[in-house]
């Protein structure tokens, strides 16, 4: 009995389009969710292809799994009553418990086949090219197939049984859908809890697919184990799945003993019996012959207005019968379950850890997922464009008087009503999260609008992708392909941008850029208008696309595509079909448009023309290492922002100065990106003759006859950012919160190797020698003499007056002399004294100021008051720390400054500190984590200021080594003094993350931490990790003596001295051997 | 009120040739289309109901040129397909109400008015607020029926339209179509050839995607008057029998076999002369016995 069922069931299922597309779905499924995974945990080290992520990802089964199973399971048992062939099968000569369990096993079997498409997409992998190849291992095939046997098929076996239950018991096909739906839920909230809360025996056992046991367990392996071991069947984990296992058992029971066919088809009878007895006894029936006269015709109208009106009731009716259905409803239910969750819960751990409840973290659901909501949207859309041929009533409703752009409108249209309403339940369950946690003084109804409704990734960006689908429907005719073509155009737009294969957006139908880049300093900054340009873009051909949908719409039998591509159908007035090239055009040009603003004004260059060009500029000014050049001497800058218009105009008169082993006779200025120079004075003269290489931006300026000693320029230049970018924020100069190096305005004398290739393989690519490190060596004589921050500088003094809008607050580096107004603008003058590198930050910002006389003032947006105490507090207790520790503190006041979010997270620098809003203005500093966090963040760049006040470092290997994580080593012990061994053992964990995630990315390799050469990675994690750890053995005096004995040296130093003056200070031969294999090698 | 169909011809990307030169006048009044599964019957009707282009030829309602201005010919047609489906989740008063829309009633009253009437006519009005998805197929077939009738249309089409109909309800429904023929043009496609002889007063029969004949269909009876006979014959002797003369049916009768034969002169031995009916002719001419197409147009000119 069961193969015969089994055959039957499973021949027909496999040969559907539908299963086709499950597939497809599993596969990508497969995919992503590894990447995903690795995302979120892959901080710990594991591979992308580790069984850690693996047995998570087989676990917690997938939306696009659980979903596909709801869809396969219901029907197998129910369809006889459905389709109503119960009562020819159910009359067979079998017995009833017989075709239960066939059924049951073939659903269940199914499933299994479908689901092992998901494992095949993990299979696949590392061969998806979603990551370089160093990030992948041996493919754990034993430990992907164990988590299938033990996690998988027991989870799909739970909903298959639960949804027989379900249905045996009810006798109604919701019944099975919401009997997945609540077990769906019961996942969701114990995987929340144990987020929110901590691993329990409650959410451990209670998680009915076993994730959160599975999760605790890869949490505590070591890295080589999450890497390829095996799960332990045992402890929470076994309980957990005998738990379940044996509930499946139990539902499978109860199903087996509820259903026959006898009551199963009078689940289905129930409905009809009425009918029967209407149509066998009602008088009417009985009576032959014409008894009445016919209905008398009425006045019909088939007018514009008509139309228009019919155009309005059928969208009302096409939206109900989408919503109506309960399949519906639990999907939906269950993404308005997740963006409630996400919001109350996870939303919290998505920077450092919670943080408080501001708008732009409510309306983040529709990012993270917004490719599933797409998905769903499509294949909705697909399957209502092709109602009428899949209910088969299109031979009725292609035959009425009503034109093809009425129905099919009206049907678009209520697909976008459905859209609509799923962004406007997200956007209210937004809302209400945000009131539950307390955030209503920071409610932006404005913003809830914007990124729900609006193109930044919401219901417009949806609509484009409904509006794909009503094209494909047209053009192709046909519902799977149309499924097909869509998805597959959809994933291909994913795995191209992911993966590189495709850069521009203007590419990608219905992305709009900058969408995840929302700062609540700058709002969407740029964004804001090269958003709306592609917006009108994606419009003008969305329109086109909607017109050809109606003109290729099969109105009764399937045509051909080439028999469409005539255009001869009259489906479309003329105008209508003019109106298809005018909307073409408009968007051609609106692309033509959209590339002017991004690659015409050098907004945007494809990798592959950076690339070539910094490896033409190499090729072209190597030879300038060769020579010697000046180095700045002296900077006072002028700079006058014009933030609305992105710009700033700057006079900079510069002291350069020669060693003494050379003339002048060129001056060699490379040029930052969207600088311009507009004259060069030189005793009081402008240079007639500088010679501008406009491609490789560098300026050469004759001196003739040659100079030999110390010379006063004044530079002036513009900076200026014209059009928009499509992946930029171009933070040096936006709207609110502009802010930047000086390296971004002030020229590099000589060779700038900011310009160079600095991936190995890309060298080699061009055909450029390999790097063995990004930083000279400590035997380069030449570079022991440079600076670590600038090499084209001397430690210098200087000044900065810097104007901007009167609304917003200048930036500057150093002392702040004075501020004042003028003209209508606002201006502060700022000096620096005595010599520093030239490590100085300018920018201009809106902002409320908060002053802790006479040492810290605060610059943060308005919205944002949270920590401003408590910053305050630690910038007071860190400075008492440095001066205890190293002595004098170099400055009397600092400024802290709140950057948008995209900057980098911490920026220090002479006077100034800066923090992405992200990185602490907004954390709910209750938790010790989030409290450790802010007191390291604030104590580092503090010890930054010192070591970059006190300390002259050489342009060599190992330079951030003391730039970067001795100030990070110094604040650890800021932080345990503050907080004790537990906060630094959370931010241990913090860094560990990060360095065993990104050090796999190292495109040329990691090097030892002796001869680090400026890794993001490296210093700031393992390197003030292995220095606290130092100093923790060494004592923290000890070590901090040795740090505050540098000062006193005059010659640059190299983090190699100080090491050696460690090692003498550790007490035993095998202490240093250890440390020496710590800072001389790279870690295991 | 005339519906003409001139030199119409279809091939399918399959190359299967489903119309060849199909040529025929229609009437008011009620119009058979008879045919074997699969001469071209449903291929014809759904081009003349605009859902299906025709590689050659025209066709023309009063003066509704069909291919032209599809958009006129649906405002006055009704059409009621072989086979058809319904949305599973709304209501026979709530789906015709729409397609009354549809056809064009926009005050909500007539159309409200209308459906109630027509639900009454086909018998489903106590049954009006029951979803389409628990209706059996009968009741399936008179919803289909309803709806093609909404609208006063001048041109009914109906494709098999009995089927799934019990006797009571099909009897019902062709007084309905017959009561319809007396001022419309009604196009009727079946195999049943009862149901032609029944109701219409013009028929073609349509083989392979050609007209085969076209006549009235007493005028086709009488082709035959005085050349059928029937013999009962033993089962083995059936093979001698379609040997020796032009069997075009046979029947069992009583456990008898029962055969029909064509012969211009009587048969020798216990033949009787057989009184031709409709069925006849049509067996006759599927069996290549019955040369009739000249008929078409004797019928057409009477029109």
């Amino acid at each position: 009995m069961f193969q015969k069922i089994f055959r039957f069931e499973f021949k027909s299922r496999f040969t559907q389009g539908m299963t086709l597309l499950f597939i497809l779905m599993m596969l990508f499924q497969g995919i992503w969710y590894t990447k995903g995974f690795y995302d979120f945990y892959g901080g710990d080290g594991m591979l992308m292809n580790a069984a850690g992520v693996f047995y998570q990802n087989l676990a917690g089964c997938g939306l696009l799994l659980v979903i596909v199973v709801a869809i396969i399971t219901g029907p197998m048992l129910y369809k006889d009553i459905q389709y109503k062939s119960a009562g020819w099968v159910y009359s067979l000569p079998i017995n009833d418990k017989k075709f239960f369990f066939g059924r049951f096993l073939t659903a269940f079997i199914i499933n299994v086949v479908i689901a092992a498409f998901y494992v095949i997409g993990m299979f696949l992998v590392p061969y998806s090219g979603i990551g370089e190849a160093v990030l992948f291992g041996p493919t754990p095939f034993g430990q992907i197939i164990h988590g299938f046997f033990i996690l998988t098929i027991p989870n799909l076996f739970l909903l298959t049984s639960i949804c027989f239950a379900a249905l045996a018991i009810f006798k109604k096909p919701s019944a099975g859908y919401l009997a997945v739906f609540l077990t769906v839920i019961s996942f969701l909230l114990m995987q929340s809890a144990a987020e929110a809360s901590g691993f329990s025996p409650l959410n451990l056992v209670g998680d009915a697919f076993g994730y959160v046991a599975v999760s605790q367990q890869v949490t505590m392996m070591s890295i080589p184990e999450r890497n390829s071991g095996y799960l332990d069947l045992s402890g929470y984990l076994l309980i957990n799945r005998l738990l379940w296992f044996s509930i499946s058992l139990i539902m499978l029971g109860i199903a087996y003993a509820q259903f026959e066919f006898k009551t199963f088809l009078n689940a289905g009878k129930k409905r009809t019996k009425m009918q029967e007895v209407v149509t066998d006894v009602t008088p009417s029936s009985l009576q032959l012959g014409v008894q009445e006269a016919l209905p008398n015709s009425h006045s019909r109208r088939f007018d514009i207005s008509a139309f228009l009106r019919k155009l309005g009731n059928l969208s009302l009716l096409e939206f109900k019968n989408v919503v109506r259905p309960v399949n519906f409803r639990i999907i939906a239910g269950i993404l308005v379950l997740m963006a409630v969750l996400q919001n109350l819960i996870w939303n919290a751990n998505y920077y450092i850890g919670p943080q408080v409840p501001t708008t732009s973290a409510m309306t983040n659901f529709r990012i993270t997922n917004g490719v599933f909501l797409i998905l769903l949207l499509m294949i909705w859309s697909g399957e209502l464009f092709f109602k009428d041929k899949i209910v088969n009533i299109w031979q009725i409703t292609d035959a009425l008087p009503v034109p093809v752009w009425v129905i099919q409108l009206s049907k678009l249209i209520a697909m976008l009503g459905v859209a609509f309403l799923l962004n406007l339940i997200f956007m209210f369950s937004g809302i209400a999260s945000q009131l539950i946690k307390g955030g209503a003084s920071t409610l932006d109804m404005g913003l809830f609008l914007n990124d729900y409704l609006g193109y930044n990734w919401g219901w417009v960006n949806h609509s484009f992708y409904i509006v794909l689908t009503f094209f494909l429907a047209g053009l192709t005719g046909k519902r799977f392909l149309t499924h097909i073509l869509g998805a597959g155009y959809f994933f291909f737009l994913l795995v191209c941008f992911e993966f590189g294969l495709m850069e521009e957006l203007r590419f990608g139908f219905g992305i709009t850029p900058g969408f995840e880049d929302y700062s609540e300093i700058n709002g969407y900054g740029m964004w804001t208008g090269a958003s709306f340009w592609y917006f009108l873009m994606w419009l003008s051909l969305g329109i086109a696309m909607v017109l050809m949908g109606i003109l290729f719409w099969d109105r009764g039998l399937t045509q051909s595509v080439l028999k469409k591509l005539r255009l001869q159908s009259r489906q479309l007035n003329l105008g209508g079909k003019l109106a298809i090239p005018v909307f073409l055009i408009a968007f051609f040009l609106l692309q033509s448009f959209v590339y002017r603003q991004v690659n015409g004004e050098d907004n945007f260059e494809l990798d592959a023309v950076s690339e070539a060009m910094a490896a033409e500029y190499e090729r072209a000014y190597t030879y300038l290492t060769d020579l010697h050049h000046p180095k700045y001497s002296q900077v006072d800058m002028a700079i006058e922002f014009y933030p609305d218009e992105r710009r700033a105009t700057y006079s900079t008169n510069v002291e350069v100065t020669l060693d003494t082993r050379s003339q002048l006779d060129t001056l060699y200025l490379s040029l930052p990106e969207h600088t311009k120079i507009q004259q060069i004075i030189y005793k009081s003269q402008p240079i007639a003759s500088i010679v501008l290489d406009a491609i490789h931006d560098v300026a050469k300026i004759p001196f003739s006859p040659p100079l030999d000693s110390t010379i006063t320029l004044r530079i002036d230049m513009e900076k200026t950012f014209k059009g928009f970018s499509q992946g930029d924020p171009q933070a040096a100069l936006v709207y609110r919160g502009s802010f930047a190096s000086i390296d971004s305005y002030l020229p590099v004398i000589g060779f700038d190797r900011g310009k160079m290739l600095e991936e190995n393989r890309s060298r080699a690519e061009h055909e450029l020698s390999r790097l063995t490190s990004l930083l000279p060596s400590v035997e380069d004589q030449e570079a022991l003499q440079e600076d670590a921050y600038r090499s084209d500088a001397l430690l210098l003094k200087g000044s900065l007056k810097i104007g901007t809008s009167l609304d917003q607050t200048p930036i500057g580096t150093g002392n702040q002399v004075k501020s004042w107004e003028e003209n209508n603008r606002r201006y502060t003058s700022f000096e620096i004294p005595k010599p520093l590198s030239l490590n100085w930050y300018v920018g201009t910002g809106l902002y409320t100021a908060s002053e802790n006389p006479p040492f810290s003032t605060l610059y943060f947006d308005s919205q944002h008051p949270y920590n401003v105490a408590l910053y305050h507090r630690i910038l007071s207790l860190g400075r008492g720390f440095l001066e205890q520790s190293l002595g004098d503190f170099p400055h009397e006041q600092v400024r802290l400054y709140e950057i948008p979010r995209y900057q980098e997270a911490v920026y220090a620098f002479p006077n100034g500190i800066a923090i992405s809003e992200k990185e602490g203005w907004i954390a709910d500093t209750t938790g010790l984590k989030e409290r450790a966090y802010l007191h390291h963040t604030i104590a580092t760049s503090l010890a930054q200021q010192w070591v970059q006040s006190k300390l002259q470092i050489a342009h060599v290997q190992g330079a951030d080594m003391l730039r970067i994580a001795l100030p990070e080593a110094l604040a650890l012990q800021f932080v345990q003094k503050q907080l004790g061994d537990e906060a630094v053992e959370l931010l241990r964990e913090q860094k560990m993350k990060i360095y065993n995630k990104d050090r796999f990315n190292d495109p040329n390799g990691e090097p030892p931490l002796l001869f680090a050469d400026g890794k993001d990675y490296l210093e700031a994690n393992l390197g003030s990790l292995q220095l606290y750890d130092w100093s923790a053995e060494l004592g923290f005096s000890t070590f901090n003596e040795k740090v505050r004995a540098l000062q006193t040296e005059s010659t640059a130093h190299t983090f190699i001295s100080f090491y050696e003056q460690l090692l003498i200070e550790t007490a035993s031969k095998e202490q240093q051997k250890g440390w020496r294999k710590r800072f001389e090698e790279v870690q295991d | 009120m005339q519906l003409a169909i001139k030199n119409l011809s279809k091939t399918y990307p399959n190359g299967v040739q489903a119309l060849k030169n199909v040529s025929l006048t229609i009437g008011k009044g009620m119009f058979g289309l008879l045919g074997q599964n699969g001469a071209g019957k449903s291929t014809l009707m759904r081009t003349i109901a605009t859902l299906q282009d025709a590689d050659e030829g025209s066709i023309h309602f009063n003066d509704i040129d069909v291919f032209r201005e599809p958009q006129k010919l649906r405002q006055t047609l009704g059409y009621l397909p072989q086979e058809f489906g319904v949305y599973p989740n709304v209501t026979a008063e709530e789906l015709l109400l729409h397609i009354a829309d549809m056809k064009g009633i926009t005050q909500k009253a007539a159309r409200k008015a209308e459906v109630a009437s027509l639900l009454e006519r086909v018998n489903l009005y106590p049954v009006r607020k029951k979803k389409l998805s628990s209706y059996s197929g009968g009741m399936k077939q008179r919803f289909g029926i309803a709806q093609a009738l909404l609208g006063d249309p001048q041109l009914i089409i109906v494709d098999e339209p009995t089927a799934g109909l019990d006797p009571m309800e099909r009897n019902r429904f062709y007084n309905l179509l017959a009561e319809l023929g007396e001022n419309k043009v009604v196009f009727l496609s079946t195999h049943i050839v009862e149901d032609i002889s029944t109701l219409c007063n013009d028929m073609a029969i349509i083989g392979q995607g050609e007209v085969l004949l076209h006549g009235k269909p007493d005028a086709i009876e009488k082709e035959l008057e005085g050349r059928l006979w029937e013999i009962q014959i033993d089962r083995d002797e059936w093979t001698h029998y379609q040997e020796e003369y032009h069997v075009i049916s046979s029947r069992f009768h009583l456990g008898k076999l029962m055969i029909t034969v064509v012969a211009d002169n009587p048969p020798s031995g216990s033949f009787w002369q057989k009184s031709p009916s409709l069925e006849d002719a049509y067996f006759s001419l599927m069996t290549g016995n019955l040369p009739l197409i000249q008929h078409s147009s004797h019928v057409s000119e009477n029109i």
